[in-house]
Formats: structure tokens, C-alpha cells, sequence
């Protein structure tokens, strides 16, 4: 922009000119507004190129299943306060330009020093929206989002992925310096086992579809709930009710082993005890040879319960840790159970985790608002900049054509968040 | 030349002010759209509210941009990208905008498939031993 | 010709004072058209030979697969013993077409010849913004060292086709980066060039100069420059989306769910067709940008060197129009295998078919301005001639595959490769070659040297037509494009020899073009001095100094008739500048 501007005046390079040739013209203006408005008419296809891919690919979601403004935390008011401030913005610059026009040198700077602290405005609003899309990982990165579009296995692994290197991250620091952030590493081991674990064992095992879309989907919704699904409640609830009953068929075998396996050491215990002292009352004696007698009956008959009360005890022990094994993840998915399912607003949400969420198009939504949003920013931007050089000037009648220029760029900035704001916010 | 027209300065801010006035109003009625029952059917709601916005931009263009007090270059100049970005979008239509409504079962979101690949059930032996905490 | 002749720029007043700039100032700050022009004129033809280079790998891996390829065998592949991986005949490819395309024939016909020609043949002393002028050249360095830097990374450069589609594009190495940057820069600089050259075309021209008066060049140029202004945003911003869907994995052109290599690196939820859509918006009205200007100069030329006015002045000016309007609505002719929607197709091949009538009038002017002509069979005119002729062989297979039928069979083989070199190397080629020979007298103060010169027009010709001609029936027998070495399938091996004989044409066409370096170089020192106007022509550029100075004109240009005043029958020489003043 800057050098059309500057270079409608001759150059100033050399100071002895030929005398300038006459031309005549198409259009009733001077070039520099002529190529503003080109300019902007190519700006036209760029901006039709990138909306024109948000409404065909947003067009063709599956009716119900672009995120709405709630499930992504678009703020609706926010959106507006922005249309307001680029509305007033340009209504100062038009007031500038025409001050300027009229020689009226201070009222010129003071508008344009007004639109120009009204562009800063609209960035901080900017900065704040992106700054709670970024706290809650709604945006597009490398080498993968955090959102997903369904709940399938590479969601799982993917999360299964982040949720081991949050682990690595936590455990690496040993005092946890972030205060803002209440998860600790147990809430993670919990997840871990008691959800994320538990999911892959039950999609693994199960052959039931239905159960493997509703272990994967009740996942999902507890991570990131997008809406109330009383079905998934459905199935937590009877799953807890399931879980809780093999706890209690369990546990009394739980005892019973751990009983059996008492006995058996109390057993083994008293046994070689006695064997200790007959075989040291045997050794006190030497024969002649030097030799020690032979075991007694008694010794041998000691050694072979040992030896069976050892296996017993063994056995036992196996046993036990078999049932631990068992018990331990339906222990700690029921732990898991009774902690999380009480948030209404998801384990991400309530912990502030940045774990992988399912959002169906969500991805799309990022990509498209990022893109948008983003570019529509860069021109607010360089409008900014063209300000700052502007405003130290003097915005006389002779700068009034500069200053006419850069209003039709920073009206055209407005129209296109004209549109921008009904399609991201409103649609 | 820099043909703004020759009106007295009073009387350009009145209407640069009712323009803004429109704009402040519009704005509001996009908004109020949104949240009314026109959004029942989301095609008409949408295409309400690009008919606003698009009404907002030709205040814009007609006023402040000074179009409406220009001559007939104005037609020149904004016609034809108009024209082109409208072809484009409305030809992206049938291929990228109505794209789902081809696509087979398998690609359905929230679809009951998508399961059983073997590194979801390798990764449940490994790392249960984290659960040892 | 008669010599006789008034010579305007004596009886006005003489414009005296042109600054003499410095070294810095002239050639590297420079911001004078005519500089840049030449240095747009020169950074393409060394683009060119690096194009060509390429296209000459291509043709021995065609004709020799898997032989010890020479030059690039012993240099990067000296321990496979001088054979090339596969990947890197995709880099061949990609690079030779892009090089060709976004390095040579866009910015040596708007480029070089825009930039030298329009202010000349409107009568303005320089552009209407110099400066920017000046960056739209710096733009393309950066550009360079992009393509520059992209050979020297794994795999030696880009791999994806210069067309880039998702999803191939998506997974490919780091090399597609700096090609997707790249474009973007030579985007930047065509931007700052159309607006330039529309302000400039519009605003700037000589009294007397009406739109109705500028010469066919001018015209082209200006439409390209429509052309460029409003399809180049579209390409860029697309690019923008490839960009950030490799480095920002955002999946704009990424399906959902997309695995790769069984690791999860695209979020997808996007569209491959996408691309196709957005990159083809812009680059059929490029091929457009690729061929217009080299028309409007043919025009020029062809009118000129038969002594008679253009044929159907008007009617060419208003099918260039309709050439540059219908071109942004037939973009999906090369997507019909693509899985477009079917009705979409059609609507696709019936533009495209009409594309064919503005250009039929085009062709038919050509041949109505050499009927009874007085044709003077210089270099440039033999070009221009040649250019007709490819360009008829060209469009009428392009209207062939117009019909998707047809297409289906013939899609992504040879036939596509013998139809786009038809009009790219047959026409755009040999029309630039054409203009170079033309305007060299006016560039540099010189002439060429006419016997190489037509040898150079022989040997190319021939050659060309036998390197591209045979296409058409490996095309039509199925041999694919973009194969590193199709005669795995044992129903192509029998065209092996054909291929040969295509590869042997090739270098000799290439061999060819080192008599027009000699010529071009020597006769920048040994070339005998050319006055203002040595072809007699019309237009305003030849009633300015050879070579014009800083400032352009000696003297006010006005401007009292059209271009093409050849032969005029109440005058007694044969031509009739459009400076001169009415007796
Ligand atoms: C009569 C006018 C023309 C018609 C009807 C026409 C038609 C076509 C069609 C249908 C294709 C797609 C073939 C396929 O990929 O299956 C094609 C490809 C192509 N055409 Fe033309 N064409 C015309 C003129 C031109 C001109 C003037 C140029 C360039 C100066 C050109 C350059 C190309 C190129 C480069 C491709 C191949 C793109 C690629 O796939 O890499 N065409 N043309
Ligand atoms: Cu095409």
C-alpha cells in the first residue's frame, strides 16, 4: 500500500526533469485511488476465496453437527462489541478524511488518532477470544489438534498418547509450580487406569458393537461433554452397578483366600521352627565319623508339610494377586466413577487439561475461524501501521488524497467483518 | 475529479450519522435474528442475515467509500469481482457444500464402526502398569 | 518499403533533460520500466535454461529408463551408479513445469514484455507507480531462492506435481514448503505488476490514444493483468491453506480421519477437491495469462510484417474479452475424473466449448491479416507464424478434451502433455521468441542476425513438432504422464522407440537454442546499430530513440490514428506512425 502512495508524486531522485508528458485518462481520478480500488478488488477475490471455503465446507456439516457457539465458546456479545468498534471506526476516519479536506489540520489528527485507538480496541477483543480458544486447546497445531471428530480408536490412542506425556511433564517437575492448575498426578494416574485404560480394555475385548461405540462415546462425553446424553448416563450408571456387583462376589473370596493364606503361614511358620530345632538337637550329636545321624521320621514328615504349606501358601498368594489384578482396575474405574461423573462441565474443563476432545467438526471450525478471524486481523494490522506513519503528519489538504485512500482500505477491512460476524458468531 | 460531491460539510455528518445509525440498527437486528425463531429453518436464518450484512455493506460502500456520489466507473470497478466471487462460491457448491451428502456410511460422524485396531488393545497391556500408583 | 517518411519526433518540440543515473540506481534500485523489463527478460531465460535442463532429464529417463542418466547420475546418484530413484523423476516434473511456468513464460511475457512495452506503445515516460514497480521484480527473489533452496533439501526438491493436490502434497517433504512459498512471492510480485500495468493502461496514455487506439499488445496486457488481479488472490489464499495445512496440520484439503503411514499426523475434516477447485479457479485463467499477451504481440507483429492493417481489430479486442470472462468458468475441464459432481461436468464442457469461438475468431483474424498480405518473411514474423499454426494444433485438441467423455480416456496421458505444449511451447514459446527478435532492436540499439535467426525458427520448429507431435499417439494409446517408467506394464513396451525417437528430438531442439544464445549475446556487441524504427512500423514505441532513454520520449506523443495504418492507399509509404500528424 505505502509505496503506491508515495510514489504518485514524481520522483523525486532527480532534479533536473524532463518536462512531464500529458496524458489523458479513463477514470475521473488519480492513480493512487484508482489502484486502491483495484487493490481492493483483488482483495475481494482473496477474502471470496477464503469465506467462500468456510460456507461450502461449514454448508455441507451434517445438519447438527458444526459445533455451536456454546460448545466452542464463541461469545456471541463479543462479536458484537467488535462490529460496534470497526462501525464507529470507520464512521472517525470518514470524519477525518473530511477534516483533513477542509485544511482543519488538529481535528484531522484527533479522528484519526480516535480510529486508530478503536483498531487497537478490536484487537484486544481479538486477543482475548483467541486467548480462551487457546486455554482450551480449540485450535489447529501440529502435528495434530486436540479435536477429533468422532470417538474411535485413534481419538483413544491419540489421547492415550498426550495423556502419557502430561504424566512424563508432571513427574519430571517434582514440585508442581502451577498453582492455577488442580490436577495432580493422581488425577491423571486415575484417569489413566480408570478411564482411559479401562476404554481400551473394554473396546479391545468386547465384540459387541454397540458396546464398543457406547464404552468409546460415554469416554468422550466425560472428557468433553458437548450436550446431556441420557443414554451415556444410562450406561455408566448400570456399568457402576455391574462393577460394584463384582466387587461384592469379590471381595468374600478376597477373605476367604487371605484366611487360607494365614493359616498356611502361621503353618509354615511353626514348622520350621520345629524342624530347625530337632535338626540343630541331630547336629549338637556327631558320631564317630564325624557324620551327623540321619533325619528322624519326625524331621521328614515336618519337611514334606512345609513343603505343602508352602505351596499352599504360593498358591494362595497367586491367587490373591490374580483377584488383585482383577479387583484393581474395577476398584479404580469405580474411583474413577464416583470422582468424575459429578462434572457437569467435563474432566478437560473442570482440571483445565488440554486433553484430546471430541468435538464432531470441530477441527473444520477451528481451521476455518483461525483462518478467518486471523487474516481479517492481519489487515486490521497494517491498517494500524499505516496509521502510526499517518499520524505525525500534517493531514492537510494535500494529504487529504492519502488519507481518502487509506479510509476506502479500512472501510473495505470493515465490510468484511460485516460479513464475518454473522457467519462465525451468529450462524 | 475528487468528485465527493459539493455538499456542505453540516450536512455530510448528518448523513455520515444516519448511516452509523443504520449500521448500530442493523447490526442489532442481525443479532435479534439469530436468536429468534427464524433460525428454525437455519437456511433462511442465514440467508436473512447475509441479506443484512449484505445491506451494511452497501451502506458502507454507497457512503462512506463515497460510491453513491460517484460517476459510472464505480460500476466497473466493483461488478465484475463481485460477479467472479459469487461464480466461484456457487460453483464450489455442488462438490465441496453438498459433499455429505455422498459420502459413504463409513464416513458418517459418530458411526458405530471405527473400531479394533491392534495398537488400542497392544497399548492396554503396556500401560497398565502405571496403574500401580 | 519507402523511405520516405515524416519523422514526428522532428517537428515537436524537443523534450531534452533526461537524468543519467548511476550504476546502483540504473540496474539495481532501478525503477525505470524498461530496466526492469530487461532484468524480468533476463532472469527468465536463465530460468528457462535451468527448465530446459530438467526437461531434458525427463526425456532421457523417458527414453532410457534407468540408465545411468548423464550429469545429474554422476553428481547425486554416483553410488546407485548414475541411476535415478524414482521420487526424483517426480521432481523433475514438478520443478520443470513450475520453473516453466511461474518463472519463465509468466514473467517473460508480463514481466519483461509488459513492463518494456506498455508505457512505450501508450506513450507514458515509465509506469504509473515505479517504485512498486521496482518491488514486484525484488518479489521474485525471494522466490528464487525458495525453488533454489527447495533442490537442495531430501529428495532434491518438490515431488508433488505442479498442480499440488491434496492429499499427495499433504505428506510430501519439506521441499513442498518452500514451493508453496515460492508461489506465494511470485504471487505478491504478479499482484503489484497487474495493478501497475491497469493504472498505467488506464490512466497514462498519450493524447490522442484512445482505448479504441492501443495497439493489440497493450490490450492483451491489459486484460492478462485482469486476468492476474483477480484469479492470483484466489491461488494464494489456497496456498495459505496448503501452507498451514502441513506446518498447522489444519486439514482444510485433509479428509477426516486421514492416517498416514499409521501415525496420526492430519486432523483432517476437509475436502481434497477443494484444492482442485480453488487452484484450478486460478490456473486455467493462468494458461490464459500465459497465451494473451503472447497473441497481442503476434498481433502486432503478423500485421506489421504483412503490410496490411490487422484484420477485425475490434472483433479481436472483444474476444479477448470474452476469452478472459469465460476463462474464469471452465476451470473444472481438468478436474472431470476427479469425482466432481457429474451436472457440474457438463455445465464445465459446455463453457469450455464456447471458450473455443472467441479463439477460433482470434485464429481466423490471424489468417484474414496474411491473406493478401505483402508478407516479409523476417524472423519475428516466421515465429508468429509459427505460433498460428501450433495454436490451432493446440486448441483443437484442447477442444477435444473438452468433452468428458473423451477426457475420461485420455486424462493425466500423453495426449494432455501434446496438448499443453502445443499452446505453451508451440505458441506462448515461439510467439516470446517472435517478440524478441522484434523488439530487439528497440531493447538494445541492435539487430540480430536474421540467418541464425531463421535457423533458429527452422530448427526449433521442425523439432518442436517432432518432440510433440508423436505424443498424440502415445496419448491416445494410454501412455501415461507423471510415470517414471510406464514400460512396467508390458502394454507400453513396445513404445519405447517411440520414445526414443521424442527424447532425440527434444535435445536437438534444445541443442537448437544455442544459436539463438549466440545470436541473442553476440549481437548485443556485434549487431549492426538499429535506428528508431527499422521494421517501418506504426506504433508508438519505434518513434522513440533505439534504445529510448530515462524519460522514454524526446518529444510529446500525441496520438492521431490507430496502430495498424499499413499500406494505406492515399500515401506513398507503406506504413503510418501514429504519432504523425495529419497532413
Ligand atoms: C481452445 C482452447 C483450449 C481448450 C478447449 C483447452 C482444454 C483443455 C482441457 C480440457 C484440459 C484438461 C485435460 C486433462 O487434464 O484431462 C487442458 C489442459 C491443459 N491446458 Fe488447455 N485448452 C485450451 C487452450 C489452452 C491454452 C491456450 C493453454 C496455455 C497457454 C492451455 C494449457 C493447458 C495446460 C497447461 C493443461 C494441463 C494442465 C495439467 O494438467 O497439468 N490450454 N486444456
Ligand atoms: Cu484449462
Amino acid at each position: 500500500m505505502a509505496p503506491q502512495q508515495t510514489n504518485s508524486k514524481p520522483s523525486d531522485d532527480a532534479k533536473e526533469q524532463p518536462a512531464p508528458l500529458v496524458y489523458q485518462r479513463a477514470m475521473p481520478m488519480s492513480r493512487g485511488k484508482l489502484a486502491i480500488w483495484l487493490f481492493l478488488s483483488t482483495e475481494i477475490m482473496f477474502f471470496t476465496a477464503l469465506i467462500g471455503t468456510y460456507i461450502v465446507l461449514r454448508f455441507g456439516a451434517p445438519e447438527g453437527s458444526w459445533p455451536t457457539p456454546a460448545q466452542v465458546g464463541v461469545m456471541e456479545w463479543l462479536g458484537a462489541i467488535n462490529t460496534f468498534v470497526l462501525i464507529c471506526s470507520s464512521v472517525t476516519i470518514v470524519f477525518a478524511y473530511e477534516s483533513a479536506k477542509s485544511d482543519r489540520i488538529r481535528a484531522a489528527r484527533g479522528w484519526l488518532l480516535v480510529t486508530t485507538l478503536l483498531a487497537f480496541g478490536f484487537l484486544g477483543v481479538k486477543g482475548i477470544e483467541y486467548a480462551s480458544k487457546y486455554s482450551h486447546g480449540l485450535y489447529p497445531q501440529s502435528p495434530r489438534s486436540l479435536l477429533h471428530d468422532r470417538s474411535d480408536v485413534y481419538y483413544l490412542s491419540h489421547f492415550s498418547l498426550q495423556l502419557k506425556q502430561r504424566i512424563a511433564e508432571l513427574e519430571d517437575q517434582k514440585t508442581p509450580t502451577d498453582h492455577h492448575d488442580p490436577a495432580t498426578l493422581e488425577t491423571l494416574y486415575l484417569i489413566q487406569s480408570g478411564m482411559l485404560n479401562w476404554t481400551e480394555n473394554k473396546v479391545g475385548v468386547s465384540n459387541d458393537p454397540n458396546m464398543k461405540r457406547l464404552a468409546l462415546e460415554s469416554f468422550a462425553h466425560q472428557i468433553h461433554p458437548l450436550a446431556d446424553r441420557p443414554d451415556i448416563d444410562k450406561y455408566l450408571a448400570d456399568e457402576r452397578a455391574d462393577l460394584e456387583e463384582q466387587q461384592q462376589t469379590i471381595a468374600p473370596q478376597f477373605s476367604d483366600l487371605e484366611s487360607k493364606l494365614e493359616a498356611a503361614q502361621k503353618q509354615i511358620s511353626q514348622l520350621s521352627d520345629s524342624i530347625a530345632k530337632l535338626e540343630s538337637n541331630r547336629k549338637s550329636k556327631p558320631n564317630v565319623n564325624g557324620d551327623f545321624p540321619p533325619p528322624t521320621e519326625i524331621e521328614q514328615k515336618n519337611k514334606a508339610q512345609l513343603e505343602d504349606a508352602e505351596k499352599t501358601a504360593k498358591d494362595a498368594t497367586e491367587s490373591i494377586s490374580l483377584l488383585k489384578q482383577q479387583m484393581n482396575p474395577i476398584e479404580r474405574r469405580l474411583e474413577a466413577q464416583s470422582r468424575f461423573n459429578q462434572f457437569e462441565d467435563g474432566i478437560n474443563e473442570h482440571f483445565h487439561l488440554k486433553l484430546p476432545m471430541v468435538i464432531p467438526n470441530g477441527n473444520t471450525w477451528a481451521n476455518t475461524y483461525f483462518m478467518l478471524t486471523g487474516f481479517h486481523a492481519l489487515h486490521v494490522v497494517i491498517g494500524i501501521f499505516v496509521f502510526l506513519i499517518l499520524l505525525p503528519l500534517e493531514l492537510d489538504r494535500k494529504r487529504a488524497k492519502v488519507m481518502e485512500n487509506v479510509g476506502l482500505y479500512w472501510h473495505f477491512v470493515d465490510i468484511v467483518w460485516i460479513f464475518l460476524f454473522p457467519m462465525i458468531y451468529l450462524f | 475529479m475528487e468528485s465527493t460531491g459539493n455538499h456542505n460539510p453540516k450536512r455530510q455528518r448528518t448523513v455520515f450519522l444516519t448511516v452509523f445509525g443504520f449500521l448500530v440498527l442493523l447490526t442489532g437486528l442481525s443479532f435479534w435474528v439469530a436468536n429468534s425463531w427464524i433460525m428454525e429453518d437455519r437456511m433462511i436464518g442465514w440467508a436473512v442475515m447475509l441479506g443484512i450484512s449484505a445491506c451494511k455493506a452497501m451502506l458502507v460502500i454507497a457512503f462512506f467509500m463515497h460510491l453513491w456520489w460517484e460517476s459510472s466507473w464505480k460500476y466497473a470497478l466493483t461488478i465484475p469481482a463481485l460477479f467472479m466471487g459469487s461464480m466461484l462460491v456457487l460453483l464450489l457448491v455442488p462438490d465441496i457444500g453438498m459433499r455429505t451428502d455422498h459420502y459413504p456410511k463409513t464416513r458418517e460422524r459418530l458411526s458405530p464402526q471405527a473400531v479394533t485396531v491392534p495398537e488400542a488393545t497392544g497399548n492396554v497391556s503396556s500401560s497398565q502398569d502405571r496403574t500401580k500408583s | 518499403m519507402v523511405n520516405k517518411v515524416q519523422h514526428p519526433e522532428l517537428n515537436h518540440p524537443k523534450r531534452t533533460g533526461h537524468p543519467v543515473l548511476r550504476f546502483l540506481s540504473t540496474y539495481v534500485f532501478a525503477t525505470d520500466h524498461k530496466i526492469i523489463g530487461l532484468q524480468f527478460l533476463f532472469s527468465s531465460l536463465f530460468w528457462f535454461a535451468v527448465g530446459g535442463m530438467l526437461a531434458m532429464a525427463i526425456r532421457w529417463q523417458l527414453a532410457f529408463p534407468w540408465s545411468d542418466m548423464p550429469i545429474f547420475g554422476p553428481t547425486l546418484f554416483a553410488s546407485e551408479g548414475g541411476q535415478i530413484p524414482g521420487t526424483f523423476y517426480n521432481m523433475l516434473f514438478t520443478m520443470h513445469a513450475t520453473i516453466m511456468i511461474f518463472f519463465v513464460i509468466i514473467p517473460i511475457l508480463s514481466g519483461a514484455f509488459g513492463n518494456y512495452l506498455i508505457p512505450l506503445m501508450i506513450g507514458a515516460e515509465d509506469m504509473a507507480f515505479p517504485r512498486l514497480n521496482m518491488f514486484s521484480y525484488w518479489f521474485m527473489w525471494p522466490a528464487f531462492a525458495c525453488m533454489i533452496l527447495s533442490f537442495t533439501l531430501p529428495g532434491f526438491g518438490p515431488t508433488s506435481g505442479w498442480t499440488a493436490y491434496p492429499t499427495l502434497s499433504l505428506i510430501a517433504g519439506d521441499a513442498q514448503n518452500l514451493w508453496i512459498l515460492g508461489l506465494i512471492f511470485v504471487g505478491i510480485s504478479s499482484m503489484m505488476g497487474s495493478i501497475n500495468y491497469m493504472t498505467t493502461i488506464l490512466q497514462m496514455r498519450a493524447p490522442g490514444m484512445h482505448m479504441f487506439r492501443m495497439p493489440m499488445t497493450v490490450w492483451a496486457m491489459f486484460i492478462t493483468a485482469i486476468l492476474q488481479a483477480f484469479a492470483l488472490p484466489v491461488l494464494t489464499a489456497a496456498l495459505f491453506m496448503q501452507l498451514s495445512d502441513r506446518l498447522l496440520a489444519t486439514g482444510f484439503f485433509a479428509p477426516e480421519s486421514i492416517v498416514v503411514n499409521n501415525s496420526i499426523t492430519i486432523s483432517g475434516g476437509g475436502e481434497p477437491l477443494l484444492w482442485q477447485h480453488l487452484f484450478w479457479f486460478y490456473s486455467h485463467p493462468a494458461v490464459y495469462i500465459m497465451i494473451l499477451p503472447a497473441m497481442g504481440m503476434v498481433s502486432d507483429i503478423l500485421s506489421c510484417f504483412a503490410r496490411k492493417p490487422l484484420f477485425g481489430y475490434r472483433p479481436m479486442i472483444y474476444s479477448l474479452i470474452a476469452i478472459a470472462g469465460l476463462g474464469f468458468v471452465v476451470w473444472g475441464h481438468h478436474m472431470f475424473v476427479s469425482g466432481m459432481n457429474r451436472i457440474l461436468a457438463i455445465s464445465f464442457m459446455v463453457s469450455t466449448m464456447l471458450i473455443a469461438l472467441p479463439s477460433g475468431i482470434k485464429v481466423f483474424n490471424w489468417l484474414g491479416t496474411l491473406w493478401g498480405g505483402r508478407l516479409f518473411l523476417t524472423t519475428p514474423m516466421l515465429f508468429s507464424i509459427g505460433f498460428v499454426s501450433m495454436f490451432i494444433i493446440g486448441g483443437l485438441s484442447g477442444i477435444v478434451m473438452a468433452a468428458p467423455p473423451v477426457d475420461i480416456q485420455i486424462h493425466d496421458t500423453y495426449f494432455i502433455v501434446a496438448h499443453f505444449h502445443y499452446v505453451l511451447f508451440g505458441a506462448s514459446v515461439l510467439g516470446v521468441m517472435g517478440a524478441i527478435y522484434y523488439w530487439y532492436p528497440k531493447m538494445f540499439g541492435r539487430k540480430m542476425n536474421e540467418t541464425m535467426g531463421k535457423l533458429h525458427f527452422i530448427l526449433t520448429f521442425i523439432f518442436l513438432n517432432g518432440t510433440f507431435f508423436p505424443m498424440h499417439f502415445l496419448g491416445a494409446r494410454g501412455f501415461p504422464r507423471r510415470y517414471a517408467d510406464a514400460y512396467r506394464f508390458e502394454e507400453f513396451q513396445d513404445l519405447l522407440p517411440l520414445n526414443q525417437f521424442i527424447t532425440l528430438c527434444a535435445f536437438l531442439m534444445g541443442a537448437a537454442q544455442l544459436v539463438f544464445l549466440i545470436n541473442f549475446f553476440g549481437s548485443l556487441i556485434w549487431g549492426p546499430k538499429a535506428d528508431r524504427n527499422p521494421w517501418h512500423a506504426n506504433t508508438l514505441e519505434w518513434s522513440a530513440p533505439s534504445p529510448p532513454p530515462h524519460g522514454n520520449f524526446d518529444f510529446q506523443p500525441t496520438v492521431y490514428r490507430g496502430p495498424y495504418e499499413y499500406s494505406h492507399p492515399e500515401r506513398s509509404v507503406d506504413y503510418w506512425p501514429q504519432t504523425e500528424p495529419p497532413p
